[in-house]
């Protein structure tokens, strides 16, 4: 044995350091503050049973008046009932549609993947209001343009039912899940598949078999978080659901909330349904996963590599489009219309047509600071917040520390909570911490923190289950070759996931541009951004406007795109 | 003759004299002494340099506010957030808990101001704040005087009273001699055909439910509930939908809308049949968001009484009504842009929807609404 392998025997069999625990030790005990104390606090304060103003005095009336609610059971099973078919749903296109675009050679793939992103980046309240001018069953233009063509009696579609609400979250759902699959699937090994077909197989056989079995860490992750969304999900149910005298378990949330005084305790009461989900989900998770290996990018490199579908190639294009127009377009086409509109869906005005909702949005004196924080926000989120869920997921996924898999349950935590309450949480959190931590409050610092502390679980079990793709047999390597830990993090580690964390930070990002609730309660005057813009024209009854400003959120997400391409960042998309 | 006139006559002539004298002298003096007061809060105000106010949420309303004010007093810059009442308060209570002290006025529903802000002993009474001649004198006021939503009687202040349009119909499907008394929305010919505003949340279907329950009376007002809970085609809560519903036609007429939300709308071109009141019960004056509040510990004592007593001038609720579509309370304001139904009668008897006792349910009665309208 020559005396470098000794030395290198030597380095591989040396005792850790005794310190060895601290970073994880630490990173566990960062989490708890940002994640498990504020929702605890939540939680505490939901058994003060005192009005304003009074002495506090505790008991459990807010959950007994939570719970004796007789339609809660109804509302529970709308819920559930409504998340299964949209978890199905999305399942199943999501899955098709990644395998088209990352796994086959059907046409066009790039413009069916932007055009997937692009369901992503619409507004969901504002593309709602679309499908109802749509599909209204009195006034909605398809059904009236089908009851004239066809001489139907009445309407084919109404949009005010639970197949409605299922239809109208199809595109968002959908895209975010293509997102979040697509990197798995782009990185997984072409001679699994090629080593099936060689055996036999067909095309569909290969993917049913051997391509969704060995992505079942990122389809799991990615389920699991679609689910626990669908149940949380509120803003379609509200505008479709009431008046089709449909509720849901967040509706009868968002209703407590909204109480004059608000009944926090009794939402709060509420939302240990979505704890006890996740806690169900989590141990799922991990019964389903537990001791298989989904390794598909190892030392010897990985073969990527489209099949060839023939002419089938023709079909899968030609429904991606069909999926894509019906469901994509047409609404973003309606919403457009709706824009220039003076009163959205009201064609019998008098002067029916206006452009000024357009100039009043960008002639608003807050418009230019709203920008300029919206700006702020979403890239510190997407950046700090995608940098923070890697090393968390790798903390979870390559460490032996003991407290991983309570670092694994608190990334869940805050998808146990509705936005509002989160936001409410780190209120008092932040404003009953000291006076240090009092002085992020009116910054723009916390309102980046609340939306990564929001985005955890999504961002923490994607990227998760991307590492879980990489082969050990890659550090080990980089670590017997003499480079430390970060060396082997940056330079091995981070490009494999570079597909995934560029999707998550683009997730992220467009998820702190939009989000309302999350940042109600910690936003100043100083502080403001374009969602609560927005939440200000809705309040004053002008969807137009508010519409407006969701479509130029659009386009300046793709703006900023172009603009990062251009600047060549080449990768800043999910191709690797 | 001589003598009684000296006796009796000029001595009292000269004290009244005196009297009067020493009177105007008084007057004319607390007039300096008012003068040189607010001329006083006003440099103090400039040096403090802004002022922060919560008040309802939409442009129009933020635009006239920070508009109008900074026009006035260009030296005082305004930080205005808008939002709902309940949300700003819930905030208010938090922040003065861990020790903040951001906000100086809070505009908004009287609601919140007595159940959420009062109750934590944020506010600071009202009159000692009014400095301006133009807001003191209660000439310009309706009936001359303040009005108080408050038990107290000096920390709500509300600066608008209008009258609340009960019921708005469509034009196509109803005439107006159908629906003019209360008790004609019970006519089987308006099954399924009536939209509710839920009258469970604070706003204006909580407001109209309140009234007919103070007209009719608890016996009566049960009844009226059960049978115009069955009569309704759908209770709703989203205040700009339900009026496009009956502008549509997709229902014939709704109870109880938000006359904030009408008002913007019919300005916008939509068509409407509009009740003022009933014929038989008449209708409510409610303050919809026009009330004011001065909160205590605020972080621009100065500032927060400028501006304050500027957005009760004439100037400040000109902007203010303009804005909001709302019939302020002085009665120099032009109402020439205001729709007749509603603007108060002078002499009319109307009850106040939005006072501190009224706001409040009684036990029997919220037990009633949770069984109809619950959800």
């Amino acid at each position: 044995m020559s005396f470098s392998q000794v030395i290198t025997l030597k380095r591989l069999s040396l005792p850790r350091p005794a310190w060895s625990w601290l970073p994880a030790a630490l990173l566990l005990g960062l989490l708890f503050f940002l994640l498990a104390y504020p929702v605890l606090l939540l939680f505490i304060k939901s058994f003060s049973v005192s009005p304003p103003g009074k002495v506090a005095t505790w008991g459990i009336e807010g959950w007994v008046a939570a719970f004796n609610d007789k339609h809660l059971p109804w509302a529970v099973g709308n819920t559930f009932f409504l998340a299964f078919w949209r978890i199905l749903i999305t399942t199943v296109l999501a899955v098709f549609f990644a395998w088209v675009v990352t796994r086959t050679d059907t046409p066009f793939k790039g413009v069916i993947e932007l055009m997937l992103w692009l369901g992503f980046f619409l507004p969901l309240l504002p593309m709602t209001m679309g499908w109802i001018l749509l599909l209204d069953p009195h006034f909605g233009l398809v059904n009236k343009a089908l009851v004239k063509l066809f001489g139907l009696s009445e309407a084919p579609f109404n949009v005010f039912s639970y197949w409605g609400i299922v239809w109208c979250h199809l595109a968002f759902s959908t895209s975010v899940r293509f997102l979040l699959m697509t990197p798995a699937f782009k990185a997984m090994d072409a001679a699994l598949e090629e080593a099936a077909q060689t055996a036999g197989s067909s095309k569909f056989g290969v993917l049913w078999r051997i391509t969704v079995p060995i992505l079942a860490p990122a389809i799991a992750a990615s389920t699991a978080l679609g689910f626990i969304k669908s149940l949380e999900s509120f803003e379609v149910e509200l505008v479709l659901g009431i008046p089709a005298g449909i509720y849901v378990l967040p509706t009868k949330i968002w209703d407590f909330i909204h109480w004059e005084p608000p009944l926090y305790s009794r939402a709060t009461a509420l939302c240990s349904v979505f704890l006890v989900v996740i806690l169900a989900l989590i141990w799922l998770h991990r019964f389903l996963l537990h001791g298989k290996e989904y390794t598909t990018v190892t030392g010897r490199g990985y073969l990527v590599k489209s099949a060839s579908l023939g002419r089938w190639r023709w079909v899968t294009c030609g429904l991606c489009f069909f999926y894509i127009g019906v469901m994509i377009l047409l609404p973003l086409m309606t919403l457009l219309m709706g824009t220039f509109m003076e009163l959205f869906g009201n064609f019998d005005l008098e002067k029916p047509w206006t452009a000024r909702h357009w100039t009043g949005a960008f002639q608003d004196p807050i418009f230019l600071r709203s920008l300029w924080n919206t700006l702020t926000l979403g890239i510190g989120a997407g950046l700090a917040g995608t940098f923070f869920y890697a090393l968390v997921s790798y903390a979870i996924v390559r460490t032996k520390f003991a407290g991983r898999g309570l670092i694994d349950i608190l990334c869940w935590l805050p998808w146990a909570l509705p936005g509002v309450l989160i936001s409410l949480a780190l209120l008092w959190a932040v404003l009953g911490s000291g006076s240090i931590v009092k002085l992020i409050y009116g910054t723009m610092f916390l309102l980046v923190l609340a939306i990564i502390i929001k985005e955890m679980p999504l961002g923490a079990q994607i990227i998760k289950a991307s590492i879980l793709q990489v082969s050990r047999e890659l550090e080990e390597a980089s670590s017997v070759s003499g480079a430390s830990w970060l060396a082997g993090f940056r330079h091995i580690i981070l490009p494999l996931l570079r597909p995934t964390l560029v999707a998550v930070a683009l997730i992220v990002f467009i998820s702190a541009v939009r989000d309302i609730p999350t940042i109600v309660f910690l936003s100043t005057y100083k502080t403001r951004t374009l969602s609560l813009l927005m939440l200000d024209y809705i309040a004053g009854a002008n969807m137009e406007k508010a519409a407006v400003l969701g479509l130029f959120i659009v386009f300046l997400i793709f703006f900023l795109l172009a603009l990062g391409r251009l600047l060549g960042f080449r990768r800043l998309s999910i191709e690797s | 003759m001589k003598a009684i006139f000296r006796r009796e006559i000029f001595p009292f002539c000269s004290v009244l004299l005196l009297v009067l004298i020493g009177t105007g002298a008084a007057f004319g003096q607390a007039k300096t002494d008012g003068k040189a007061r607010w001329e006083q809060v006003l440099a103090e105000a400039k040096k403090e340099g802004k002022v922060a106010v919560f008040g309802p949420p939409g442009d129009l309303v933020r635009q006239a506010m920070t508009e109008g004010f900074q026009k006035a007093f260009p030296g005082i810059a305004i930080e205005y957030s808008g939002g709902r009442s309940g949300e700003q308060a819930t905030k208010l209570k938090v922040e003065r808990d861990g020790g903040i002290f951001s906000v100086d006025v809070f505009l908004g529903g009287t609601t919140t101001a007595n159940t959420q802000v009062k109750p934590i002993g944020a506010l600071d009474p009202i009159e000692p704040a009014l400095l301006l001649p133009e807001v003191t004198d209660l000439k310009y006021w309706r009936d001359r005087r303040l009005e108080f939503s408050d038990n107290e009687q000096k920390y709500n202040l509300v600066y608008v009273n209008q009258l609340k349009t009960p019921l708005i119909f469509n034009l196509q499907q109803v005439k107006t001699e159908e629906v003019d008394q209360l008790y004609e929305l019970l006519d089987p010919k308006w099954k399924g055909k009536i939209v509710l505003n839920d009258p469970l949340p604070s706003g204006a279907g909580n407001v109209t439910f309140r009234w007919i329950w103070q007209v009719l009376g608890p016996e009566k007002a049960i009844d009226f509930y059960k049978k115009i809970r069955a009569q309704t085609g759908i209770v709703d809560r989203d205040q700009r939908r339900q009026i496009e519903w009956v502008a549509q036609g997709k229902y014939a007429m709704l109870l109880g809308p938000s006359d904030g939300v009408m008002a913007e709308l019919l300005q916008r071109g939509l068509k409407l049949g509009i009740l003022g009141e009933f014929k038989d019960y008449g209708t409510m004056i409610t303050a919809s968001f026009g009330s004011a509040m001065l909160i205590n510990k605020a972080p621009h004592p100065n500032a927060a009484k400028v501006f304050l007593n500027w957005v009760l001038t004439k100037e400040g609720q000109t902007a203010w009504s303009r804005a909001l579509g709302h019939v302020s309370r002085r009665v120099d304001v032009p109402t020439d842009q205001l729709p007749p139904y509603q603007i108060p009668r002078p002499g009319g008897k109307y009850w106040l929807s939005h006072s501190e006792k009224e706001v409040t349910r009684s036990p029997e009665e919220e037990k009633i609404l949770q069984e109809l309208f619950g959800r």
